[in-house]
């Protein structure tokens, strides 16, 4: 057992890219291609508000059920990974959800990317939007 | 303020075992491997599929209208991680995993129906071979 303290992790050849070894000791996966790079969770009836987010700046409601996640260290590229969960609902009890999937995206871009809440028949402010972005950070 | 560099971590016990404090309370360890995304994929889902960009993916297979596989380059330790999935069409569904891939990425209209995105994404925690 030994501890190492410290407040920073570089790589030395380059500085965005660290091995770490896999579970099962045979293969290795670069620790900052691991690591999620924005997440957020937001309400969007009433007003658009986030709940709590990493690196996120700010939310933007374009129009009923769709909102702009506008990212504060861009990412290098439009082409990273992402999730998004809504319950497409305004309401706010566990069982007000739409029992399909009810969210996708709208776009990507480096410096945002846009949610868009659909309830089967029409878009619609969330009261449960959760999301998160993987990828390469500029 | 210290900065250590490097271009690879392991524990030294165990390979890949490595206590990282997590919480801003200063309280909790956690492996560090056990948080690291292990597999992300973002690729265009009509005409000729193509993997933009990952980490962890080394090609995709077209099985058919909105449904695709997306092979690893890295194998996981079994088929029951955790996998995740968004997508500029309808809906999508992560239907099967195995070991080697995500063996059925079903997407979905809103009528219900299959159908090609014009994207989808991809993440997966759980433990690498």
């Amino acid at each position: 057992m030994a501890t190492l303290k410290t407040n920073t992790l570089t790589g030395t050849s380059t500085a965005g890219s660290i091995a770490v070894t896999g579970e099962g000791n045979s293969t290795t996966t670069n620790l900052q291609q691991g690591l999620c790079k924005c997440w957020v969770n937001y309400t969007g009836i009433s007003t658009t508000a986030e709940r709590d987010s990493f690196n996120v700046s700010s939310l933007t409601d374009i129009t009923t059920g769709q909102t702009t996640v506008n990212i504060n260290n861009n990412m290098a590229n439009a082409n990273y990974s992402g999730y998004y969960y809504t319950n497409a609902s305004t309401g706010t009890a566990y069982t007000n959800f739409v029992n399909q999937h009810a969210g996708g995206f709208g776009s990507f871009e480096t410096g945002l990317f846009k949610h868009n809440a659909y309830n089967a028949s029409s878009d619609v402010d969330s009261f449960q939007n959760l999301s998160g972005i993987f990828g390469d950070l500029a | 303020m210290s900065t250590l560099r490097t271009n690879a971590l392991e524990g030294v016990d165990d390979k890949s075992t490595i206590n990282i404090t997590l919480n801003e309370g200063n309280t909790i360890t956690e492996n560090l491997i056990h948080v690291i995304g292990k597999h992300w994929c973002h690729f265009t889902g009509t005409g000729t599929i193509a993997i933009q960009d990952s980490i962890n993916a080394s090609s995709l297979t077209d099985a058919g209208t909105g449904d695709y596989e997306v092979l690893f380059t890295n194998n996981m330790s079994n088929a029951v991680y955790a996998c995740v999935a968004g997508t500029q069409g309808d809906g999508v569904r992560v239907f099967a995993l195995a070991t080697s891939k995500i063996d059925r990425l079903i997407g979905i209209a809103n009528d219900g129906s299959v159908e090609d995105g014009s994207f989808y994404t991809t993440q997966i925690d759980g433990d690498l071979a």
